[in-house]
């Protein structure tokens, strides 16, 4: 790693325009593009209107889609093995994510809309440790598009479920002088966007950081030859570190969107 | 992976950070767009029914669980129930033997008694008879001897009925008899 910095340092045109790019090859595996690099076949040319990481999600969304209407047993009065496993992400998510942050009867509600951003999320994030696909949740535009869902509910969610005057509500906390509600209101404001904001890019970041280690270290190999294959090691414990933090992240994702619907649902808390 | 090293050329770091960071409004969309179709199809086939499923499958289990700690009390109640009929059974069970063995021990007694009376019936008969027959032997004896001693008087007298001193000694035995 140091050879290779120093290596950057020292003649980064000379060095880049002649032999192996570590920067170029990390982006590359970053990136989204038009193509999608298939084992032993040319890259697959994508249609203008679809890129690689718009693919993962409509790949995401059937692989979900088959999970749960086929591969779940609903029949079943004891659930077992697979369907089990799901089942207690579900239950999970009901009761330790939605009703707690949410309350009983608006956690019951939510609770659809929170399973399926989790393991939207989850599945995305996982998809990006197969090498074959690519991590669609390393896009801001996708974590963003996905933040946006929780900013709707908090803004018409709460213009819904307490009238526009308890939306303004959540913005004026009781017993604060009128002094400093006029710096207080607009900070709470803007925190509603800081708060998405914040939650699109914790995803993405997490992700792109995590994929950016792994090809980091595989991009040694190529860079410095069989001298640096213990690093292949290093991006396997990173790998299954990843794994780790795709439920992590989608977990975090999840919560902390029950928890800012929670806060807007019920400001007096 | 050889064809992607081949394709990279030279880029500067802010080309970089930009090729990552762009923003893309069909990628939004699109992002948008299958979230929302993926939320209503798995609300209508997943979520719907696995909540309502999870519901009834946990109202079921409570139900359950009441039924079973229900009917748990109730064998409880209807073990001390028998336990008491047990009780009561053996309580009288006793009482019966203990009757009995009053029962037995009277008509035991009442048998003793009455066997006692008539073995001293018996023996009073007995003895009764003992005695009548013993007077009726000494009668017979008596009128026997006398016959016996008239016998040999008679014999004595046929041989010495002259003789003075003999009819002394006679007269004696007479008197003794």
């Amino acid at each position: 790693m140091r050879l290779a910095r120093q290596k950057f340092t020292e003649a980064p045109n000379s060095f880049m325009s002649t032999s192996f790019n570590l920067e170029k090859y990390i982006l590359h595996h970053m990136q989204d593009s038009h193509q999608w690099h298939l084992p032993f076949l040319p890259p697959l040319q994508l249609p203008p209107f679809l890129t690689l990481h718009g693919l993962m999600l409509i790949i995401a969304a059937l692989f979900l889609v088959g999970l749960f209407c086929f591969v779940y047993d609903k029949k079943a009065r004891v659930p077992r093995r697979f369907t089990n496993l799901l089942e207690m992400l579900v239950i999970f998510i009901r009761d330790e994510i939605a009703i707690k942050s949410i309350g009983e009867e608006d956690g019951r509600r939510m609770t659809p809309f929170l399973c399926t951003l989790f393991f939207f999320i989850l599945t995305l994030n996982l998809m990006g440790l197969i090498p074959v696909f690519s991590t669609a949740t390393a896009n801001p535009n996708v974590t963003g598009a996905l933040a946006f869902f929780t900013l709707c509910f908090m803004i018409f969610g709460t213009i819904y479920k307490n009238g526009f005057k308890g939306f303004q509500k959540a913005f004026i906390p009781a017993g604060v002088p009128k002094g400093i509600l006029i710096i207080l209101v607009p900070i709470e404001f803007l925190g509603l966007f800081i708060k998405t904001g914040a939650l699109m890019i914790r995803l993405f970041a997490n992700m792109l950081a995590g994929h950016m280690v792994i090809f980091a270290m595989l991009g040694l190999v190529l860079l410095l030859g069989l001298v640096a294959l213990p690093s292949v090691f290093l991006a396997v414990c990173v790998a299954i570190l990843e794994v780790f933090i795709s439920f992590l992240q989608a977990y975090i994702f999840t919560l902390l969107t029950a928890v800012f619907i929670g806060q807007m649902y019920h400001p007096q808390h | 992976m050889t064809n992607a090293v081949a394709d990279l050329s030279a880029a500067s770091p802010a080309e970089v950070e930009s090729s990552l960071l762009n923003p893309d409004v069909s990628m939004v969309v699109l992002t948008w767009v299958t979230f929302l179709v993926l939320s209503v199809v798995l609300y209508k086939f997943a979520w719907n029914p696995i909540l309502k499923a999870l519901d009834a499958r946990e109202d079921l289990l409570r139900r359950s669980i009441a039924e079973a700690d229900r009917i748990k009390e109730e064998l409880a109640r209807i073990h001390e129930t028998r336990q008491q009929f047990i009780r009561e059974a053996e309580e009288k069970s006793r009482e019966i033997i203990s009757e009995a063995r009053k029962a037995a021990v009277q008509l035991s007694a009442g048998i003793q008694h009455r066997a006692r009376e008539e073995a001293d019936i018996l023996l009073a008969n007995a003895r009764h008879d003992i005695r009548e027959e013993t007077e009726k032997a000494r009668i017979i004896l008596r009128q026997e001897s006398a016959q016996v001693v008239i016998d040999l008087a008679a014999k004595l007298i046929e041989k010495n009925l002259d003789t003075e001193g003999n009819r002394k000694l006679i007269h004696q035995l007479i008197v003794e008899v």
